[in-house]
């Protein structure tokens, strides 16, 4: 390998290692910050999926750049793992977020409309 | 100084070239990043209010393990613990179902009807 191409696929890992952990920063941040269950999911779910996709993409490339690596194996292994994220992530975001609107979790005061509330009041 | 901590990084060796210093600096910025992140959410863990934002944190915390696991195989250039991140995502996945099973199981005692949602103001 040659160094220019060294190079680049090295700052190609800095590009996508400094995107995914500016999303987790944000989404951390947002745990701690926001007023309420619902904006705190809104931020634990989104940013979340966004910086693990950031940081695996980063480390299928700096991985790949061993000699004794399989590229293959690893750049499955991290597609795998991204395509699940993608898929389980705002499911179990949505479950969660469900099962605590059943249990009453408190809403900030802000909060302009409640679909699901008034779907529920209707059905009763 | 404190400050200049991550431009002093021992580990590194000063003859590399400097984008594989870059690189190796970078990592430990990210590990610096997760364990901030991981202290956000032992805080939202601790303070909690409902019990699913407990549920969402511990989720969460999940998710930084699997980016620990990641920076840490970069930096140790090591594919021994990369096989861990396909578990720890399909647990943290059960983990969330699981507990959202329990969040909104229907109240077995009839007589306590579903708690109305309250509302917080800014803190």
């Amino acid at each position: 390998m040659s160094d220019t191409v060294h190079m680049i696929l090295c700052l190609m890992v800095v590009a996508f290692m400094l995107f995914g952990l500016f999303f987790l920063g944000v989404g951390a941040f947002g745990l701690v910050k926001l007023p309420d269950f619902y904006n705190r999911m809104h931020a634990a779910s989104k940013c979340m999926t966004l910086g693990i996709t950031g940081i695996l993409i980063a480390a299928a490339i700096g991985l790949s750049m061993n000699p004794d690596a399989n590229p293959v194996h690893i750049v499955t292994k991290v597609l795998l793992v991204i395509v699940f994220q993608y898929i389980a992530a705002p499911v179990g975001a949505h479950l969660l977020t469900k099962a605590a609107h059943l249990d009453g979790a408190a809403k900030h005061v802000d909060t302009h409309h409640d679909a699901l509330a008034e779907d529920r009041s209707k059905v009763d | 100084m404190p400050s200049l901590l991550i431009l002093a990084d021992a580990t590194v060796p000063a003859m590399l070239p400097w984008y594989v210093r870059l690189m190796e600096w970078t990592m430990t910025l990210g590990l610096l990043v997760v364990a901030f992140g991981m202290a956000c959410c032992l805080y939202r863990l601790v303070k909690g209010s409902h019990i699913a934002d407990r549920a969402m944190a511990v989720d969460t915390l999940g998710l930084h393990l699997i980016a620990l696991v990641v920076l840490l195989s970069l930096k140790w250039h090591t594919l021994l613990f990369f096989d861990g991140i396909l578990v720890l995502s399909l647990v943290g996945f059960a983990g969330a179902v699981a507990m959202a099973q329990y969040i909104g199981r229907p109240h077995e005692d009839k007589t306590v009807t579903a708690k109305p949602a309250q509302e917080v103001g800014h803190e």
